[in-house]
């Protein structure tokens, strides 16, 4: 392994580890969220049906106090977020503030993982060119080195 | 004796200028009318009562209705099977449901012989205390049930105060009203559907 190739990959492995471990971590982080955080974060995710302009989390309308003990209940029971946001579209619908996974809706989620993919290879695609360049223009070509050696040779007969 | 300087004559206002002047009631007076017109309108307009809105419940069997009532009895809409019920979420702190607690009290009365419709309340979001005082200074002869954790509001959907499912013989959710009711407009309600006719459709 060249010392040149290690200096032009060493960069792309390093962002790459830090990316991995930080989304292994993000990841992570799921699994251990307390009940608390479960609530708090289904809560914001529903509008209020009463007064529409809050969260579940942020109201203190009697309909979003019933909703966050509904949510509180559930989590308890072990239901999964996905089922307990479910079970509140069904009673409460148009209230759910988390994007749909079908339909014109999951545009919000494929957009950004296809805009990422793109731009990486755009990334990928302009540094290479800028190496290539680079390389191209890296030192003096044999006519500059000819056209040097006869000045200098000129320089020399000169008095 | 100096002598004080005439006042200067008022500048007379130039073309563009009168004519705005003169515009200016042909503007204001039609701005005038129609503000005029909508205080009348308000002020005549009746409140929004008997509103039937759309459910998810609608033709779906009624989520299960059971607890104790402010009496200490217990409560099962299973057990009205074979009935029509009203089921009207309340609280004595909602306006349109005072509004409407006369007109419930009509309505429990006229069936009261036949028995061939029940009334239930719910409570929303208050004490068994306060809906005793609410009833005795309001009247209502139904059953009130608790619904401490707001559960059975949350199973029927309820997002704001006061609101009535109509559920059929069968426990079947037939029509939900978003708005006081009257007691007129509930047996309108219960006869379309008793004839098969859609009441949202009146």
């Amino acid at each position: 392994m060249t010392r040149s190739f290690l200096r032009a990959w060493l960069p792309w492995a390093t962002m790459a580890v830090i990316v991995v471990t930080v989304l292994v971590l993000g990841a992570g982080r799921g699994g251990t969220r307390s009940n608390k955080d479960r609530i708090d974060a289904i809560a914001a995710s529903v509008r209020c049906p009463e007064c529409r302009s809050e969260t579940v989390r942020d109201s203190s309308a009697p309909a979003a106090l019933n909703l966050r003990d509904f949510i509180a209940t559930e989590v308890g029971k072990g239901t999964s977020d996905a089922d307990v946001r479910a079970a509140i579209e069904s009673r409460f619908p148009g209230t759910s503030l988390v994007p749909p996974s079908t339909g014109v809706g999951a545009l919000v989620w494929i957009v950004p993982i296809v805009a990422t993919v793109v731009a990486g290879g755009a990334l990928v695609f302009a540094f290479r060119r800028w190496s290539r360049q680079a390389a191209s223009t890296a030192g003096p070509s044999e006519d500059d080195r000819a056209l040097v050696a006869a000045a200098l040779e000129h320089a020399g007969d000169e008095p | 004796m100096a002598e004080t300087a005439a006042p200067a004559p008022a500048p007379t206002p130039s073309g563009p200028a009168r004519r705005r002047r003169r515009l200016a009631p042909f503007v204001a007076l039609p701005v005038g009318l129609v503000l005029v017109g909508f205080v009348v309108v308000l002020a005549r307009g009746k409140p929004a009562v008997d509103r039937i809105i759309a459910s998810p419940l609608l033709g779906k069997p009624a989520p299960a209705l059971q607890g104790t009532t402010i009496d200490g009895a217990p409560f099962s809409l299973a057990n009205q099977k074979g009935t029509w019920v009203v089921v009207n979420f309340f609280a004595p702190w909602c306006t349109g449901c005072r509004q409407e607690q006369p007109d419930l009290v009509t309505f429990s009365q006229r069936h009261q012989t036949a028995r061939d419709a029940e009334l239930v309340g719910v409570i929303f979001n208050d004490t068994a205390a306060n809906v005793r005082s609410f009833r005795q200074s309001e009247g209502g002869g139904w059953p009130m049930v608790i619904d401490p954790s707001g559960a059975t509001a949350v199973d029927f959907g309820v997002s704001a105060l006061p609101e009535t499912f109509v559920i059929d013989p069968n426990g079947y959710v037939q029509a939900r009203f978003s708005s006081p009711v009257t007691a007129d407009g509930l047996d309108r309600v219960i006869d379309d559907l008793r004839n098969g006719v859609d009441p949202s459709k009146r």
